[in-house]
């Protein structure tokens, strides 16, 4: 197989950014959940932080560290099974985070 | 006949309960505790210490219900603590810790030294090296703080909490002066003296350890990035080109990303530093440029080559993310009891 273009890099690279960035997302959950309990924001009447933007935000920044990754891994594997891989742990890891850690 | 007995005996103990359990003072001792009180206070600002503790005494005993009775009572009772040598050695330091100007008088102090030398055992003592070692500091002499401090904390003698003050002032004083070691050894010395001391020192010493460590690996690396880049030279086609082959465009976003995008998330939140996120992403940088320096200087090598090639430069990453965490906001390491 061929190696991929500058533009499908591109566009593995941010496929594996976003797969990446639900991972994260779920990781931070659990670790949230686990070490550092928050009260329920439903019962709070006003917070300072949206603890979710937070978090959504250092998830997205993790999916852009692991972005440079996915696109360094595009020029060497061109298959991108290691993408089928890393989007089907990220779906696993949500459903589980959604169902065990809300 | 049965029930006027029992109603008598109710009767009785209601009254017996309703009486006052000891009896109201008269007005004439009222004012004998009103006096003793007014005459202990006097004695007291006139440092007259052993007819202020008897006045008290006699004012608590006179009207134990007095409105000053609690004041009374406290002011006996630190007295009482503070008795040895028939009060001469507090009368001694009370001269010179009630009055500030004497407190920044060298001569004073130095004199005051002389004298605690002799003064008995007991709480005046460690109280009196306490105001020493607080002067020398304020007059810009930490180093003979030193020693009084140390004599508060060894004194066997004298008040726990004047010990476990004196030595948590110790450490902080160590530690200013830059010999950590000393403070260390100070804490150890009464590990359940100032408990929180103790944890602190240690945890100054332990990251003054990995500070050690991570220079020293990091200055490794940079000895082998040197070789690697003479080495590798002519492979690149010349020093010229040496910047290109150790910084692809790749690497350099990848760093940029990572220092400057985590700085503009820490700016969002509005509270933290970003200047360890920025340190870091130059950090990882330049270990980069090493790891590729050194495969280009020395070759790609086999399966364990490269392994120990990848271990050591990921250790150089986590030592150059110490670094740029402890020298610029170190408050980020305790989130990770470090």
């Amino acid at each position: 197989m061929s190696a991929p273009r500058p533009a499908e890099r591109l566009l593995l690279a941010g496929a594996s950014g976003l797969a990446a960035a639900v991972l994260a997302y779920a990781a931070l959950r659990v670790v949230e959940r686990a070490f550092f309990p928050e009260p329920n924001p439903a019962l709070l009447i006003w917070s300072e932080r949206s603890t979710f933007l937070w978090r959504a935000q250092e998830s997205l920044y993790a999916g852009g560290l692991a972005a440079f990754g996915g696109y360094a891994l595009a020029g060497r594997r061109p298959r991108a099974r290691w993408l089928t891989a890393l989007i089907a742990t990220a779906v696993s890891a949500l459903v589980l985070v959604a169902l065990l850690a809300p | 006949m049965r029930r006027a007995a029992s109603a008598l005996a109710l009767g009785a103990i209601l009254l017996s309960a309703a009486a006052p359990s000891h009896a109201e003072p008269g007005p004439e001792a009222r004012v004998t505790a009103q006096q003793s009180f007014d005459r202990a206070e006097q004695a007291f600002q006139a440092e007259r210490f052993a007819e202020a503790l008897a006045a008290y005494r006699e004012a608590v005993a006179a009207d134990p219900s007095a409105r000053f009775v609690l004041t009374a009572r406290a002011r006996a009772a630190d007295l009482a603590a503070h008795a040895e040598g028939d009060f001469a050695p507090l009368a001694r330091l009370s001269i010179v810790r009630r009055d500030p100007t004497k407190l920044r008088d060298r001569a004073v102090i130095e004199a005051l030294a002389r004298d605690v030398a002799a003064f008995p055992p007991g709480r005046v003592r460690g109280e009196a090296e306490l105001v020493i070692a607080d002067a020398w500091w304020r007059l810009g002499e930490p180093r003979r703080a030193v020693g009084p401090l140390e004599a508060v904390v060894a004194d066997e003698a004298g008040d726990r909490l004047t010990r476990s003050l004196a030595l948590g002032e110790l450490a902080r004083l160590q530690r200013e002066l830059g010999d950590l070691d000393a403070a260390l050894a100070a804490v150890e010395r009464f590990p359940d003296l100032a408990p929180a001391a103790r944890n602190e020192v240690r945890k100054l010493v332990r990251r003054g350890r990995l500070r050690t460590t991570a220079i020293a690996l990091l200055a490794a690396l940079g000895v082998v990035g040197l070789t690697s880049v003479v080495r590798a030279t002519p492979r690149v086609g010349g020093l010229g080109e040496i910047p290109r082959a150790l910084l692809p465009p790749l690497a350099v976003a990848f760093s940029l990303y990572l220092g400057g995008a985590a700085a503009v998330l820490v700016r969002l939140r509005g509270d933290g530093d970003p200047r360890p996120f920025v340190w870091l992403g130059l950090g990882v940088l330049a270990v980069f440029a090493v790891a590729r320096a050194w495969r280009f200087g020395w070759g790609v090598g086999g399966p364990s080559a490269r392994a120990a090639r990848g271990v050591i430069c990921a250790a150089g990453v986590l030592a150059a993310a110490f670094l740029a965490v402890e020298r610029t906001d170190a408050s980020y390491l305790e989130s990770l009891g470090l």
